[in-house]
């Protein structure tokens, strides 16, 4: 039993932050404050009585702390004063709606000498979330006397005063229930205490002393130390050296306690949009189902896309392009051949074959968004890292490759947080396999012109980049990273209800960019093509660009592209969508009836046009990511090695994807 | 408790916190709490964001938003030697 002198209780009000602690102080002191400072401190002291029946209280409110290790002067002020002034009781005020956190207070008080009681405050919050927390059975637990209150509202503050009147006059024997080390270091802790016992300041218990010290604790450690014979301290010195995990295990008991009692108490697990989370996530991250989950919705993305976005886009084609094509043919029809050509054939024929993506980015983007915003991306992201680890291409480089998704330039930034220089380099090299939107953009739009089902081939073609993926990190993990080991936590955000605004206004910001690109680069290439595939003679298949083309025209043989494709797929370095406005230049979509996509079908075999997608997406990224890999990587060598490794893979991806496909009779 | 959410971490890959609090038998909240801890104690890195100067240097920084879909935490050396640690 506590001693007190005559009638007064002399009480500290201990808690962590935002706990409802000063609502409780004020509750009981109401107008009897004292405000000065800690002796010695700068930190604001706060003391008041209260007088109930016979019995005055003295309370003192200690500062808001979440521990009473020595990390702080507050944490400091408040173990010192517990221990030093001897309180006749110590009132811990815990958040049952955050009970874990805060009964990490409750575990550190327990080892000391002074009788705890714990407040069990918000016990309406904790309701509201479907927590229920039974007060008799913590205190069943915890061994210590639990009152239930909601200090907000005025609830529990008479039986708090009660139990503290209990506590301190009827001299029962006050065994909590502590928390205990991790039982394979029970015997260090027993020796500690050996070496120590005998030269510990009488205040300080000997056992909670020998747990500071095995936690680290700076103050407690240099208190002791000067006390202790040599051997002694030099033995205690040792174990600390020896143990460098006596921190954790000191620590993790603590942890070990919480969860004993959160167990026991918690009558009711949460409900509502945590419990509807866990269950979407037993699917969503589960190993294998997470896995056909993704691909469902991928495959849904893009049928959704196509679905929708392709009518539309020809739609577009047959109202805008065909029709503006037709306005300037007529307004230009005194102005020179050279100048109806750039406009009609250039202008429009490149930039308007882009334009007519428009539809499809806006569905494509405002799927992406909506994953997003509901949530979902960090599961899709978290489903693949599983993937990508069994097949040996560690977590690191994860977070930077998802980036890539929206746009290689972030990816090849975010390698920043790999400090290990070659696992950085070698994602800065992978990173441009993960396809971007742009890209997406492309496929998005090309896909339809040659197959029946786009929605199977783009989902298809997405796995191959990620098997390449996958693959070139597993060889490059080999032989330059020799399998060094990563490990992640990955906090999956709840699910919600979409946000149309955040998502109107990320779609919105995307199709800006998309825009801007389609005002500038893209308009300036199509200029640039066009030129270059009139001059000297007017007729393409003469020109200086058919020349260029046919150089490579050889490579192109192979996966069955034409000069024309050939030059598309290069003009696609400037910027992904460039593909697209080259070969409107080059097929004429300007001047002739029919949209892009028709155009291509009746010129490309399908097995070419499967080799032209498949090397698209594995070809080399566009300028600005390589700048990029330039400026991180800091080495012109890894740059061009980058350009040329995804060259050579993205070439024999094609060829082979041609072969293959010719072999299937396509 | 806190060693073996080390252990349960460093056998590699990504952990969610939900498997991590169902490994370990414990509510998600308690887990969040050791998460904490572990940080404070240099542990365990936290991988977002504000901890490094990525963002703040990315041109298309202003219409991305992967980056605040999900928080990270990476093992640092002292905690993969906690991990390894045997029982003596």
């Amino acid at each position: 039993m506590a001693e007190h002198e005559g009638n007064t209780i002399r009480v500290a009000l201990a808690g962590q932050p935002n706990v409802g602690k000063s609502t409780v102080f004020n509750l009981l002191t109401g107008l009897n404050q004292r405000v000065g400072n800690w002796p010695g401190k700068t930190v604001e002291q706060k003391a008041g009585t209260c007088n109930v029946d016979s019995w005055t209280f003295q309370v003192v409110d200690l500062p808001g702390t979440y521990s009473l290790s020595a990390n702080s002067p507050e944490e400091l002020i408040a173990r010192e004063y517990i221990i030093k002034e001897k309180p006749d009781v110590v009132v811990a005020i815990v958040n049952a709606a955050t009970l874990e956190r805060s009964l990490y207070l409750v575990a550190e008080l327990l080892p000391l000498p002074t009788p705890v009681i714990v407040g069990l405050n918000m016990i309406d919050v904790a309701e509201q979330q479907g927590l229920t927390i039974d007060p008799r059975v913590l205190e069943a637990a915890m061994g210590v006397p639990v009152v239930p209150m909601v200090a907000a509202r005025g609830q529990g503050i008479h039986d708090l005063l009660a139990r503290i009147e209990e506590v301190t006059c009827d001299g029962a024997e006050y065994t909590p229930n502590t928390p205990n080390i991790r039982a394979d270091h029970v015997d260090v802790l027993e020796r500690i205490e050996e070496l120590i016992g005998g030269n510990v300041p009488a205040e300080y218990p000997t056992t909670w002393v020998a747990l500071k010290i095995l936690e680290g604790d700076q103050q407690i450690t240099d208190m002791i130390h000067p006390r202790l014979p040599q051997e002694a301290w030099s033995e205690v010195y040792q174990i600390i050296q020896q143990h460098e995990d006596t921190c954790v295990a000191v620590a993790g008991g603590r942890y070990a306690w919480i969860a004993r009692m959160v167990r026991a108490a918690v009558v009711k697990p949460r409900i509502g949009p945590i419990s509807l989370t866990d269950r979407l996530d037993r699917w969503a991250t589960h190993p294998v189902w997470g896995l056909l989950v993704l691909v469902s919705i991928l495959a849904l993305s893009f049928a959704l896309t196509y679905a929708i976005g392709s009518p539309l886009q020809e739609l577009l084609h047959r109202y805008l392009v065909q029709n503006l094509a037709d306005l300037a043919v007529r307004a230009l029809d005194t102005a020179p051949t050279w100048l109806t050509g750039l406009l009609v054939d250039g202008v429009i024929g490149g930039v308007g074959a882009v334009l007519t993506f428009f539809p499809i980015l806006v569905i494509f983007f405002a799927v992406l968004g909506i994953l997003e915003d509901i949530g979902y991306m960090a599961r899709a992201a978290y489903v693949m890292d599983r993937f990508m680890h069994l097949m040996g291409l560690h977590g690191k480089s994860f977070l930077p490759l998802f980036l890539g998704f929206g746009c290689n330039v972030p990816a090849v930034m975010g390698t920043r947080v790999i400090e290990s220089q070659r696992a950085r380099l070698l994602t800065i090299i992978v990173s441009p396999l993960v396809p971007c939107t742009a890209r997406m953009g492309v496929i998005a739009f090309l896909a339809p012109a040659f197959f029946a089902a786009p929605a199977i081939v783009s989902w298809a073609l997405l796995a191959t980049n990620l098997a390449v993926l996958v693959g070139s990190g597993l060889l490059l993990n080999r032989f330059i990273l020799k399998g060094e080991q990563v490990a992640f936590i990955m906090e999956l955000p709840l699910y919600h209800l979409p946000n149309w605004h955040t998502i109107a206004i990320t779609v919105w910001h995307r199709l800006l960019s998309f825009l801007r690109r389609a005002g500038t680069v893209i308009l300036a290439v199509s200029i640039v093509i066009w030129m270059l595939s009139t001059f000297p003679g007017g007729d393409p298949e003469t020109s200086v660009l058919a020349s260029v083309g046919r150089l490579v025209e050889p490579v192109g043989m192979w996966m069955g592209l034409d000069w024309r494709m050939m030059l598309a797929l290069i003009s696609s370095f400037v910027a992904k969508e460039n593909a697209v406005a080259t070969m409107g230049v080059l097929f004429g979509v300007g001047e002739s009836g029919a949209g892009l996509p028709a155009i291509l079908r009746n010129t490309l075999s399908p097995s070419a046009g499967l080799a032209f997608l498949v090397t698209q997406m594995l070809f080399v990224p566009c300028v600005s990511t390589v700048a990029t890999i330039k400026q991180e990587s800091d080495s012109w060598g890894w740059t061009l090695f980058s350009v040329l490794f995804l060259l050579v893979v993205s070439l024999a991806g094609g060829v082979f994807a041609y072969q293959a496909a010719r072999l299937l009779g396509w | 408790m806190l060693q073996e959410l080390l252990r349960l971490v460093s056998s590699g890959g990504v952990h969610s916190l939900r498997q991590l609090a169902q490994r370990l038998g414990v509510s998600q909240p308690l887990v969040e709490s050791m998460l904490d801890e572990l940080v404070r104690r240099g542990y365990l890195r936290p991988m977002d964001r504000s901890s490094h100067d990525v963002c703040d240097s990315c041109p298309t920084a202003s219409n991305c938003s992967s980056c605040h879909s999900a928080r990270v935490w990476a093992l640092t050396e002292a905690g993969i030697r906690i991990a390894q640690s045997q029982s003596h």
